[in-house]
């Protein structure tokens, strides 16, 4: 046999001798600039961890006022007070508009705490913040505008709306932070 | 003899670049950087992805060094890194749709492994030896992407059947019966049984 052909009948021997790729000039540059972008990418993962304890905390705090409220609302002399003059339900409805107006505040801060919107955003989370935010604006606009002209009634279930839609932000804001850094 | 294994590393330099030496993380970046690049090249189909994936096993080396228990030799270590990041690549479903849409268009913009090969400098060889090589690229580049890592991982890095069959969670006769179907598939490619016509090599006509 021919030392060619037999060279040829040797396909691990010919494979082993293929030429090995060439060295990248800028590769270690390269890779030292993923190195730091996976230790930012840990450091925000981290923030977003104790972020999110706080908010949990938050939140949680956020509830129990908020079911305080609702078990004040349903104690026995509830429909007594229902039945007391406009004064009166004025003065509770305002009482309960100040409470949902700390709430909303409280919620307000744990989604600065969130910080921007990622750039990369995902598709089941996207839509539902926008439609959140939107609705905020929405509420905003008619709690601001409605400034001395709202009855307390009215402003009572515009701010509890706010503090309802604001809980769901926070949330998805939360869970949308949480995938971005995964 | 695989070119990994034949990369060794000052365990000095190691123990160095696990306290976060920046030298030394260059050392190691610059001691295994063509054995890695080569084996991701010659794993995976697209140029621009062997690229990506060759970054990537470097930042898991890096990042991973304090899980290095010396066991096995260093090499051996940054060889599993590396192999299992291309067969993760491989595997993900992006990956496999890219690839479905390659072989039904046949439009591959990613560019194909053996596509503009930059082999080391130096590399000494003849006519016949590069027209050689070109034709064995060309029809390893043909093979499906489980055949050819199967082959490059036997044939070139030295792995056992029962190595390569646990990367695909299957037996030591998985990999037997890829590897004997790989050959038989790169022969007749090559016509080095005298049969076959799917390739013509370049050899033929220079």
């Amino acid at each position: 046999m021919q030392p060619h052909h037999e060279h040829r009948l040797n396909l691990p021997g010919r494979l082993r001798s293929l030429p090995a790729a060439a060295p990248r000039p800028d590769g270690w540059s390269d890779v030292q600039r993923r190195l730091a972008l996976r230790s930012e990418a840990s450091n925000r993962r981290y923030h977003a961890m104790r972020l999110a304890a706080a908010a949990s905390v938050a939140l949680v705090a956020v509830t129990a006022i908020w079911r305080i409220g609702d078990v004040s609302s349903e104690r026995p002399g509830r429909a007594a007070e229902l039945l007391q003059p406009l004064t009166a339900e004025q003065v509770i409805s305002a009482d309960r508009v100040a409470q949902l107006q700390s709430q909303s505040q409280a919620l307000d801060e744990v989604l600065g705490g969130l910080g921007a919107r990622p750039v990369v955003e995902r598709a089941g989370t996207s839509l539902p913040i926008d439609t959140l935010e939107t609705q905020v604006q929405w509420l905003d606009h008619q709690l601001s505008a409605g400034v001395g002209e709202l009855e307390p009634r009215s402003a009572e279930q515009l701010w509890r709306r706010r503090v309802e839609a604001m809980n769901s932000l926070v949330q998805l804001r939360y869970v949308e932070a949480q995938r971005i850094d995964m | 003899m695989s070119v990994f294994l034949d990369t060794a590393i000052d365990p000095e330099v190691i123990a160095r670049a696990r306290a976060g030496d920046d030298a030394a993380l260059a050392a190691i970046y610059r001691a295994f950087e063509v054995p890695v690049r080569t084996l991701a090249r010659r794993l995976l189909a697209s140029r621009t992805a062997a690229e990506d994936v060759t970054q990537d096993v470097f930042v898991d080396v890096m990042t991973r060094l304090h899980q290095f228990e010396g066991r096995g030799s260093f090499a051996g270590w940054v060889r599993s890194i590396a192999v299992t990041r291309c067969l993760m690549h491989l595997r993900s479903p992006w990956q496999r749709g890219r690839l479905w849409l390659v072989q039904a268009t046949g439009v591959d913009d990613a560019g194909s492994a053996s596509d503009g090969w930059e082999a080391m400098p130096g590399h000494a060889a003849t006519s016949a030896d590069s027209a050689d090589a070109i034709d064995l690229e060309r029809a390893l580049a043909q093979l499906n992407s489980t055949a050819r890592a199967v082959v490059w991982l036997h044939d070139v890095e030295g792995c056992t059947h029962a190595e390569i069959g646990a990367l695909w969670g299957a037996s030591a006769s998985f990999s037997k019966s890829q590897l004997a179907r790989a050959h038989a598939r790169l022969r007749t490619l090559l016509h080095v049984d005298g049969v076959g016509t799917q390739c013509n090599p370049i050899t033929s006509i220079v």
